[in-house]
């Protein structure tokens, strides 16, 4: 992302410029999606999730202090947004649902299909925190002392539950 | 607690290739994309609220409370000793300096502002609103006591202690066990996949538009145990504010707790009638320009003060909000000296007279929230189980990195990040943005400038902080070193802190330029106080704490260097280090290409396991300093994460099974035989069932447990590809238990029964049961019981028997559903008696068997 263009384009959008925060948005939004939906597991609450961290990001834009951090803030809304969801689900309907991920079945391989399951159900076995940190290391491309400081954790615990997660996904593809 | 960053990197990247054709067929639905965004904007409006300060009362108060604590605070701070620093290391050394001063502190500053242009998306400057606010008035040390009585064992019975590096220096756990009692620090991991989550509104916040937050609850749980097994649940500890405490010691009948705080701070915006342009003359901060911090508890700042002034109320600006600190930087541009108190205030400063007060009252301030990390130690009182007492807080800037203790000194290490800051640090300010500390009720205190050293050349934009506390009278002696810390390594003697670096040497114009990695190590001498006595910079970056070891006074360190030119280049080393930390010795250029997996120094003799395709365990002989070297070497498959003393003559390893061609497996056990170190043998092996099998020893050494008097190990895995022996479905498949085995020297290992922690669930919304299965984190045991603890239980059997003794759930729902994946319609699966989970061939103690 070019950071001066990231500026320039946050400042229009603090002061209600709908067209800049799209421009913005535009630049992210399909990794926003993965990133919902790897952590959610099924397309309608995935959008809901990215629906309702738009909403929040446009409506609380004004209060951006560096608007080089859009990106990393905008993370920080999808990833709140996504736990919300996750909890209401939890309570709601008691189970999480993975029910594929609306695959071009056509284009990809038969292994790749089986990869595909392997991974989700890989990626319900963990925890949702180490859903998170996978997630914004693989979808977002943060480093784990980055995504320390996006959580307020220690880095020793990011990389620990990193190195779990990765093991454990490890294992299931191995 | 390290793992190379390294090898992180490349999982992730391999990781991210498995991902790469599914992600690129993830196909986004039409509703989010940007098309769209338009129309679900409709009508959402901007929140442009900005935080108001009622006027001119306020702005008084604080101006008035500054005042009277810059007298306080300068005096004494020019009383302060400055402590005699018998450094190993002179002024002229090449690694690292000390500050001595402010003025030379900010040079080096300057130099990092210089070198760190990269701008971090610093996300931490959170918004006001986005959710993550916290409640700073929430207190909650609730202490929930039994009504049951405990039971306690008068014999002294052998129990299982913390899996240290060094005998004699402890390292904190989330569990401790005393023999009678053991403490759990829940919360630290999720039940079941469920962060378990308080959510709460600040109410005075919700008024600037703060919404509901929620953050994870730890809890320290008191138990009461025993030979028999049996549990009681004596006491809950929560605690207060923000405060997540990581791990723990035990001394005397205290408990330590050692964590993290993140707060919230609101931080005025500097308007423009604020005094930031210094006139052209600098000259050195002193302790004149001193600015003070408000107690890190929030309380008010010293009221007793003899000047008079317009309000003579109470100076604590926290009074009408409840919720804020003082903020910091408003006491700058207002500091000014009372009625002639202490003339030695900057003569920069202006003195406000009630006129410009008045005029710059008029412009409504603004806020942003930064947030704000500290290492924090809460001692607590233990002498009666059910009434947990907190004794003492202490905390000091910075993220916590680790910690160590002997005895009742407890020495704690932290990273104080200043990379977000760093362009505001002027020569004059500095002092604001140096480390502080902070006893109890007491001052944030920065640490002078005789006690900061510097890293020459170092990029790091952290301050690594280090104290030592003495848990009885804490009392303290801290330093802290411009150049942060990744790992430390501690005997009862000494603390080292270790740190990744990076070097790259320019390109010439004729070759490309050639980076690579390598360590710098801090020593610090213990136990009364902490100095600072040597540096050395190592080739290579070390795996983790036990790639460091000291014996006989002298330094040992294993790591693997990089190289980064026209080709890549790997290569692994032990280097041996004299008393003033230069190298006498090394064995360099060890297996190539491949990086090192495990170590660790016995005596005399250092055992390291590399890998790439096959597993060569070295034994390098560390007799004489200067000349270490390799005796032998043991190629198998597979590797070993974590080695374990046994005796003089074995070692245990606990890693990876693997094959010729380098895949690897599920988990193994090695006992190598190292009596003829030219000749190391694996002498017996076992490997866990399964079709695969995981364990994150590697990254967590703690929970390893082992009981040397009876040959006991026990180890948490996870083993994959289980079936069900009772017909039914075969949907879970991923099952955590704690093994035990039985290590006998001569005839090698024995498995005796797996443990989980197992509950049956119902399903609210049909008749069917499932099983919650906890990952385990860690297994002791006391006299013949052992003990399994996982975030919703802790269950006890016994070793003789091969049975369950009890049954200890720690969860405050009594019925939780428990899901795997979608569509489980498995008929009920076990029966709800406990009583029924027999022992089935050796295996049992859950209700699955497993096919072997």
């Amino acid at each position: 992302m070019d950071a001066g263009n990231v500026s320039a384009l946050t400042t229009r959008a603090k002061y209600g410029d709908k067209e800049a925060f799209g421009e913005l948005y535009a630049l992210i939004w399909r990794d926003l999606y993965k990133y919902a939906l790897f952590y959610l597991g099924n397309r309608e609450d995935a959008e809901d999730a990215v629906g309702e961290a738009v909403i929040a990001a446009y409506s609380s834009i004004y209060q951006l202090r560096e608007p080089d951090a859009f990106k990393g803030w905008m993370y920080k809304l999808l990833s709140n947004s996504c736990k919300k969801k996750l909890k209401t689900i939890i309570q709601g309907r008691n189970s999480l649902r993975f029910d594929g991920l609306e695959l071009s079945y056509d284009i990809m391989s038969s292994e790749e299909m089986h990869t595909a399951a392997e991974l989700y159900e890989s990626l319900n076995s963990l925890s949702p925190v180490e859903r998170q940190i996978i997630l914004l290391s693989v979808v977002g491309g943060y480093k784990s002392d980055e995504i320390a400081r996006l959580l307020h954790k220690p880095s020793g615990t990011v990389r620990s539950a990193l190195c779990r997660a990765l093991k454990k996904l490890r294992t299931d593809f191995s | 607690m390290n793992e190379n960053n390294h090898n992180i990197d490349k999982e992730i990247e391999e990781l991210k290739s498995t991902l790469a054709p599914i992600s690129e067929n993830i196909k986004p639905p039409f509703s989010v994309t940007p098309a769209k965004l338009e129309e679900k904007l409709e009508g959402v409006a901007q929140n442009r609220t900005i935080f108001t300060t009622p006027l001119f009362k306020k702005a008084a108060r604080g101006i008035l409370a500054c005042a009277v604590s810059l007298t306080i605070v300068a005096g004494s701070v020019m009383t302060y000793q400055a402590s005699q620093n018998k450094a190993l290391i002179k002024e002229g050394d090449k690694n690292v300096s000390i500050a001595g001063d402010y003025k030379r502190l900010y040079q080096s500053i300057e130099k990092l502002k210089k070198t760190n242009t990269k701008k971090f998306e610093d996300a931490r400057d959170v918004l006001i609103g986005s959710g993550d606010a916290y409640n700073e008035s929430f207190q909650d040390q609730s202490v929930k006591p039994s009504t049951a009585t405990t039971t306690t064992t008068t014999k002294t019975a052998g129990y299982g202690k913390t899996n240290t590096q060094v005998a004699d220096v402890d390292e904190g756990d989330i569990l401790k066990n005393d023999g009678k009692y053991l403490y759990f620090l829940s919360g630290t991991n999720n039940k079941n996949g469920i962060t378990t989550t308080e959510a709460y509104v600040a109410p005075d916040l919700a008024r600037y538009g703060y919404s509901v937050s929620s953050r994870s609850s730890k809890m320290l749980k008191i138990i009461s145990a025993g030979e028999t097994g049996k549990m009681q649940l004596l006491a809950t500890v929560k605690f207060d504010g923000d405060f997540q405490p990581e791990e723990m010691y035990l001394s005397e009948d205290n408990v330590i707790l050692v964590g993290q705080t993140v707060t919230q701070k609101k931080v005025k915006v500097e308007t423009s009638t604020a005094k930031t342009d210094a006139p052209p003359s600098i000259e050195p901060a002193t302790a004149k320009d001193l600015i003070t911090y408000p107690a890190y508890t929030g309380s008010a700042v010293d009221p007793n003060s003899a000047v008079s002034n317009e309000t003579g109320t109470n100076a604590s600006s926290a009074a009408d909000d409840g919720t804020t600190n003082v903020d910091k930087t408003s006491v700058s541009t207002g500091a000014a000296s009372s009625s002639g108190a202490e003339p030695a205030i900057s003569t920069k400063e202006v003195p406000p007279s009630r006129d410009t007060l008045t005029e710059k009252t008029t412009v409504p301030e603004q806020y942003y929230s930064v947030t704000e990390t500290k290492t924090t130690v809460q001692v607590y009182d233990v002498s009666v189980k059910m009434n947990p007492r907190l004794l003492h807080t202490y905390s000091q800037d910075g993220g916590y990195l680790s910690s160590r203790m002997t005895g009742t000194k407890l020495y704690l290490v932290s990273n104080h990040y200043i990379g977000d800051v760093l362009n505001k640090i002027t020569q004059r300010n500095i002092i604001n943005y140096v480390p502080k500390t902070c006893l109890d009720k007491g001052r944030n205190t920065p640490i002078p400038a005789e006690d900061i050293a510097m890293v020459n050349n170092s990029t790091e934009t952290n301050y690594a902080v280090i104290s030592g506390i003495d848990t009885e009278t804490m009392k303290t002696s801290k330093k802290a070193v411009l150049g942060s810390g990744d790992t430390i390594y501690a005997t009862t003697d000494n603390l080292y802190v270790a740190c990744y670096r990076y070097k790259q040497n320019p390109a010439s114009s004729s070759q490309k330029s050639v980076s690579g990695s390598y360590t710098s190590v801090l020593r610090f001498s213990l136990p009364q106080e902490i100095k600072f006595t040597g540096s050395c910079d190592i080739s290579g970056n070390i795996l983790n704490k036990y790639s460091m070891d000291e014996t006989d006074g002298l330094f040992r360190i294993a790591t693997t260097t990089d190289v980064y030119g026209y080709t890549f280049s790997r290569f692994n080393n032990v280097f041996v280090l004299d008393q003033n930390l230069k190298i006498t010795g090394s064995v360099e250029n060890l297996a190539e290409g491949e990086t090192i997996k495990s170590v660790r120094f016995m005596g005399k003799t250092a055992y390291v396991v590399t890998f790439r395709q096959t597993d060569p365990l070295f034994a390098i002989d560390l007799s004489v300093p200067s000349k270490p070297k390799v005796l032998g070497e043991l190629k198998i498959p597979g590797f070993s994460e974590y080695l374990h003393p046994v005796d003089e003559t074995h070692l245990l390893g606990v890693g990876v099974a693997g094959n010729e061609q380098g895949q690897t497996g599920g988990v193994k056990l090695s006992l190598f035989d190292v009596s003829n170190p030219k000749a190391p043998r694996e002498a017996f092996q076992y490997n866990l069932p399964g079709s695969s099998s995981s364990s994150y020893i590697g990254t967590d050494p703690k929970s390893f447990l082992y009981d040397a008097e009876r040959g006991i190990i026990g180890i948490p895995a996870t083993i994959n590809g289980l079936s069900d022996s009772k017909n039914y479905s075969t949907y879970v498949t991923n099952f955590n238990v704690l093994c035990f085995i039985q290590l006998n020297l001569k005839t090698g290992f024995t498995p005796l029964f797996d443990m989980a922690n197992t509950a049956p669930v119902k399903d609210e919304q049909s008749t069917y049961y499932r099983l919650s299965n906890d990952t385990i984190l860690r297994g002791t045991y006391i006299g013949d019981a052992v003990y399994s603890v996982s975030e919703g239980y802790i269950i006890s059997a016994s070793i003789t028997e091969k049975k369950r003794l009890g049954v200890l759930s720690l969860g405050d729902e009594t019925e939780r559903v428990f899901t795997k994946g979608d569509g489980f319609t498995g008929q009920p699966i076990v029966s709800l008696d406990p009583k029924s989970w027999s022992v089935e061939n050796d295996q049992v103690l859950y209700p699955y068997g497993y096919a072997k």
